[in-house]
């Protein structure tokens, strides 16, 4: 497998025969890190994503198998589409809330909220949200541990 | 006053040796003759070899046949000053068992 290396000439000393410095990009760390994302897109929890105004930056297989959209439909789409329209209001201000600095009152904890599989039924999934921030922006990434039908 | 210049440069030396074998990137240094002079540990781990293993053997003997000629056209395009640096996808030869 070719892996990238850059070449350059440099005289150790003055006078000195020139030597060439060469350096060579390990693939093993790539190799790791790419291997580790596709277990989280393979988990079996649904994992997704998110940036700061609930827009899907990351829908993985288990979210496709639990939820029932693919990552083509929802990469980029606002999460509200998953809310029940009557959870809908109370969701989009909680986000613009905490858009605006507000403390986001779920995160590191697990909750049970009612969504919407891709299918239209109505369903309630046990939901872990953490934060991570990235260019000074709050990220959440929501581990979706599996649905049931509203009691 | 001499010892203390001489104390300061091994130090430094020292400092560059450390940085160069214990970086994750791949380092190797090449003479004029094609044979590496010094090679880290993350070149070495990258082929499967012992750095103590690489050091003093051509290029030749761990490149794969179809990357030599290019090989040597880049070094000579940067001894001849036609280019400053150069980069490039490599292909290494199977370590042979």
């Amino acid at each position: 497998m070719p892996v990238p290396v850059s070449n350059s000439l440099i005289q150790p000393t003055a006078g000195c025969p020139w030597q060439l410095l060469n350096t060579v990009e390990s693939l093993a760390e790539r190799r790791a890190a790419e291997a580790r994302l596709l277990e989280v897109h393979s988990a079996v929890d649904g994992i997704f994503s998110l940036d700061e105004r609930s827009r899907v930056i990351a829908w993985t297989l288990g979210a496709e198998r639990l939820l029932g959209y693919p990552a083509a439909d929802m990469l980029g789409q606002n999460l509200d589409r998953l809310v029940p329209p009557r959870c809908r209001d109370a969701h989009n201000a909680d986000v613009s809330r905490v858009a605006a600095g507000g403390k986001a009152h779920l995160v590191d904890s697990t909750v049970e909220v009612p969504v919407i599989h891709a299918d239209g039924r109505d369903l309630i999934t046990e939901l872990s949200l953490s934060q991570w921030s990235q260019n000074g922006k709050p990220h959440y990434i929501c581990a979706s541990r599996g649905t049931r039908h509203p009691a | 006053m001499l010892a203390v210049a001489n104390e300061t440069e091994r130090a430094s030396k020292e400092q560059l040796r450390t940085a160069f074998d214990h970086a994750t990137t791949g380092l190797t240094l090449v003479d004029d003759s094609g044979r590496y002079v010094r090679v880290n540990r993350a070149f070495a781990d990258l082929l499967d070899y012992g750095t103590e293993e690489l050091v003093g053997r051509s290029f030749r003997e761990i490149t794969a046949d179809t990357d030599h000629d290019a090989d040597v056209a880049v070094a000579n395009d940067l001894i001849s000053r036609s280019r400053r640096a150069a980069l490039r996808e490599k292909r290494y030869a199977e370590r042979a068992r």
